[in-house]
């Protein structure tokens, strides 16, 4: 039966890619509720543009990336979704049910994932000893570094996902040039083509991948999951207190993980959940053709 | 056979991190603990024996630990010791599994007289009269060694054992407590309370207001936490983290307050002790008198997974109590040698 629940996600998926185009003008994805009440956006398997030869030196040199489909929260984890799931709170700067949850360091991220997973009966991808991250499990992680721009691209190459100019970006992101210095409920701004909303801004999103400004010259095409090791995390996307660069589909940026108690200071920094899309494999197993 | 000159820089390494990680005293610290030894007040700390967490007392140079509490079947952490001497109110964890729970008490300073001040609180510490101690709540729900996890400040009478809350209901992640001389204030950590991120900060004992005296700086990765009001109420004592690893170096600072500004905040910052990564130094504590700064030291946690070992109830193997000279820098001595998770130093006055 296993073959025939793979054919129908290929072929849902297929569908699904039909849509998509390198301007990003295209039918946005399916949108799915899971048990714990979260929407997420079933994004497309594709190969995408990483990086920008405009960044910095980080960003570069711009490569080829194929990454299969997964699920992607809708919004960044907002403070109501956490304390459902995390007895203990959250702790952030700016108060909201529906606000993203900040000072967030990636071990809480971590953590978080993991107590999704258990909450919907899936197995838990991190190894909450290590961190490590089982990519064959089915349940919640963050983000790999690839997944996390290839969704915020949305099938654009450009600058950001609605185009190069930044005097739009007050469209779609909460951002040092209009948050009045705090997060906001998330969703308020538009979606990017995929309808993914606030990748731009509010806060910035932990990935699951260790931080190395060289990593792009050494990076595999398919589905890469970053260094093997490394001090710093990284993190993606704009957050309230960012500048219109730092808003940028393909800025970069590391950070030390922290540890999940209360000593971690860091008012834009949140995150949000990816898991395996149903019916396919891990997507580290596929081995698709260009 | 040519030894490969990565086992010598290897060997170098582990060299240089025991030696940084050995509780060797500074020096000049031979001076302090001269004075040390002719000084009356004591020390209570919390650590880690065979198992559990008990309360010790000690003499101020280290001398003559006695276990005040054992109780293998309870964790005593964090006490806080009246500003008579005479008692110390402290932290239990209690129960196990799911019924796990973090209480508070106060006993008399000999270990006698045990008494429960509430279920499922936490951040003790003492009004200046020494006739109520004040506390945080808990929040409901699974014990938790996240130590901002807390919401309401409360006051316990130790004469009628009634509890009333601080007229402000909204105060809450907030961490170490500690009173102004004169009653009037609070100073705290802020992690995520009242408005703040990660700030060092003080609010009105009896009222509304309430202030940043030194916030963190994100850019920079600079943060303070854990505050101490010297007995003179103008001068703060607080754990310092600065810059990232491995440039990254822990301190206790000490900086100026005047809480009578119309928007106190710390001045005139000065190291009182500096430690490299992987070192950390945490829980200052104000000598009565002012003239010396008893802290914990030890090195940092390994495992990005695993919480700080400076957060209470959380072993640190390698951690000792140790005492500074306030005026000087880095002038101290160890005062435990073991390092079974000595920390939460406090100062026990002698009259």
């Amino acid at each position: 039966m296993r073959w025939l629940s793979v054919l129908i996600g290929v072929l849902f998926l297929a569908g699904c890619q039909k849509g998509a185009s390198p301007t990003g003008q295209s039918e946005a994805p399916p949108v799915i509720k899971t048990k714990t009440g979260v929407e997420m956006v079933v994004v497309p398997a594709g190969w995408f543009v990483m990086g920008s030869p405009r960044g910095g030196p980080d960003e570069q040199p711009p490569h080829k990336v194929w990454v299969d489909s997964f699920l992607i929260d809708k919004y960044e984890i907002t403070q109501e979704q956490y304390d459902r799931l995390v007895p203990a709170g959250h702790g952030s700067h700016f108060k909201g049910p529906t606000r993203p949850v900040e000072q967030m360091s990636w071990v809480r991220a971590v953590f978080y994932c993991n107590a999704r997973s258990r909450a919907e009966g899936l197995e838990p991808c991190y190894d909450e000893e290590t961190g490590e991250c089982n990519f064959q499990a089915n349940g919640y992680r963050l983000p790999t570094e690839a997944e996390w721009e290839y969704a915020c691209r949305a099938g654009s190459d450009a600058e950001y996902a609605f185009g190069d100019d930044p005097r739009q970006l007050d469209e779609y992101a909460w951002h040092a040039g209009n948050s009045g210095k705090t997060t906001h409920p998330v969703g308020q701004k538009r979606p990017n083509a995929w309808g993914i909303h606030d990748m731009h801004g509010n806060v910035t999103e932990w990935c699951n991948d260790v931080y190395d400004e060289n990593y792009y010259k050494v990076s595999p095409d398919r589905n890469p999951t970053g260094p093997a090791k490394g001090t710093k995390y990284v993190l993606r996307g704009g957050a309230y207190n960012s500048t219109a660069k730092a808003c940028r589909s393909s800025y970069r940026v590391g950070e030390s993980p922290g540890t999940y108690d209360g000593c971690f200071g860091g008012d834009h920094l949140g995150a949000r959940c990816v898991r395996r899309a149903p019916g396919f494999p891990s997507s580290r197993a596929a081995n698709p053709g260009r | 056979m040519n030894t490969p000159p990565r086992f010598f820089i290897a060997l170098l390494l582990v060299f240089f991190i025991a030696s940084a990680v050995s509780a060797e005293a500074p020096p000049k610290s031979d001076v302090l603990l001269g004075q040390l030894k002719a000084y009356r007040h004591r020390v209570i700390y919390e650590t880690y024996r065979d198992g559990n967490w008990e309360l010790f007392v000690m003499n101020a140079d280290g001398s003559n630990p006695v276990n005040l509490t054992r109780t293998p079947e309870i964790d005593e952490l964090y006490p806080k010791a009246s500003p008579d001497g005479t008692k110390v109110c402290f932290e239990a964890d209690e129960g196990k599994g799911a019924a796990k729970v973090r209480n508070i008490y106060y006993m008399n300073i000999d270990g006698t007289g045990r008494t429960k001040v509430v279920d499922n609180g936490r951040d003790p510490c003492w009004t200046p009269d020494g006739k109520t101690i004040a506390y945080m709540k808990g929040l409901p729900g699974p014990y938790t060694t996240d130590h901002s996890a807390n919401k309401g400040l409360f006051f316990y009478d130790l004469a009628t054992g009634k509890h009333r809350p601080h007229v402000n209901p909204n105060i809450e992640r907030v961490l170490c407590l500690g009173m102004s001389p004169d009653g009037e204030w609070f100073t705290a950590t802020a992690a995520g309370g009242l408005g703040y991120a990660f700030s060092i900060i003080a609010f009105e004992a009896h009222g509304m207001r309430h202030f940043e005296l030194l916030g963190s700086d994100q850019a920079a990765h600079r943060w303070q936490c854990r505050p101490d009001l010297a007995p003179d109420g103008k001068k703060v004592a607080y754990a310092k983290a600065r810059g990232q690893p491995p440039d990254k170096i822990f301190a206790i600072e000490v900086a100026d307050l005047d809480l009578t500004a119309p928007m106190p905040r710390l001045t005139n910052f000065r190291h009182v002790v500096t430690v490299p990564d992987p070192l950390e130094v945490y829980h200052a504590d104000w000598s009565p008198d002012g003239r010396y700064i008893l802290f914990s030291r030890g090195p940092k946690e390994p495992s990005k997974m695993k919480p700080q070992r400076a957060i209470v109830a959380i072993r640190a193997p390698g951690w000792d109590v140790c005492v500074a000279d306030a005026e000087a820098t880095d002038v101290w001595v160890p005062l435990t040698a073991d390092g079974q998770s000595n920390k939460e130093p406090d100062w026990v006055p002698v009259k």
